[in-house]
């Protein structure tokens, strides 16, 4: 249990200091700027990954807290999800693939894999505990990559009304953390 | 005879106008029992950066509150201390209104860190 919550914090700091690492490199205009494409598939794709995560903790979880919670995290993100594909189409945009979703998407086979060999109380404070590493990493990625980045204006728009959004499940997340014991 | 399919067409006209009025009636006594009837003035709070704002709203007696949820999830009005009533989803876009008896404090229930209150000036 103790590697797996190490894992989850060495996962959120890992995402996190790719994130620092991706910032500094396009500060210092040496790597890939993301497009906006780019930026429309890492939005949808960090949205749909926590849909994933809260659909599992809904399958497997009996705590009642965890369950709020992750019932909350699937329809908050699916609404934005709906947003920004709504937002792409009308713009003409094609979400495109790129480093950073990726990193999220290999990240999110590695979270599920150590999901599915636990249940019960265990599961329940993974979930929690990688719900707020998470959250903290999305977060900075938002505003440390995503919104100085963007070129279009209603697709920064999205991203800046999320944000308020993201701020919230990271305190619900904390919250949940400290009742589940 | 004229006069007497007049009278009838009357009647029908009548009967259905009543009929009308008694729906209308029907439709505002299933909403919740702290709605009342609408009042002339329109006090709004607007529901964005989850935030409720005003999140302290001040009124006069008989106004109506205007909730407009203008932010990227749904969000509802409950009361907050005994949760006796709530507004249900109000999704982005969309709105709900009441007409306050009492001063109450509220909360999203989705988003509980979300709170405001209304007070009615005495």
């Amino acid at each position: 249990m103790r590697n797996l919550f190490k894992y989850l914090t060495q996962w959120g700091v890992g995402i996190i200091a790719f994130v620092t690492l991706f910032s500094l490199n396009t500060t210092a205009k040496e790597t890939v700027k993301l497009t906006d494409p780019e930026i429309a598939s890492v939005a949808v794709t960090a949205n749909q990954i926590d849909v994933k995560y809260g659909e599992i903790a809904l399958k497997k979880s009996k705590n009642a807290e965890v369950r709020k919670f992750a019932e909350t995290m699937v329809n908050d993100h699916n609404s934005i999800i709906k947003q920004a594909t709504d937002l792409a189409k009308k713009l003409g945009v094609t979400p495109k693939d790129n480093p950073v979703s990726q990193s999220l998407v290999k990240g999110e086979k590695e979270i599920i894999a150590k999901f599915s060999k636990l249940s019960g109380n265990a599961f329940d404070k993974a979930y929690i505990a990688n719900e707020v590493a998470y959250h903290e990493a999305v977060i900075k990625t938002v505003k440390d990559v995503l919104i100085p980045q963007t070129q279009n204006s209603q697709l920064k728009d999205l991203l800046v009304k999320a944000s308020p959004l993201l701020e919230h499940h990271l305190e619900m997340a904390k919250e949940a953390k400290a009742k589940v014991k | 005879m004229k006069d007497f399919f007049l009278a009838i067409v009357v009647l029908i006209l009548f009967a259905a106008v009543i009929s009308c009025n008694n729906k209308n009636t029907e439709k505002k006594s299933d909403t919740n029992s702290a709605i009342q009837s609408i009042s002339t003035h329109t006090d709004t709070v607007i529901i964005q950066g989850m935030q409720f704002q005003p999140a302290k709203l001040t009124i006069n007696s008989g106004d109506t509150v205007l909730w407009i949820n203008k932010d990227i999830v749904t969000h509802n009005v409950t009361e907050d201390t005994a949760q006796t009533w709530t507004s249900g989803d109000i999704v982005v876009d969309s709105s709900w209104r009441l007409v306050p008896k009492n001063d109450f404090n509220y909360l999203c229930s989705i988003h509980p860190t979300m709170k405001g209150s209304v007070t009615i000036n005495k």
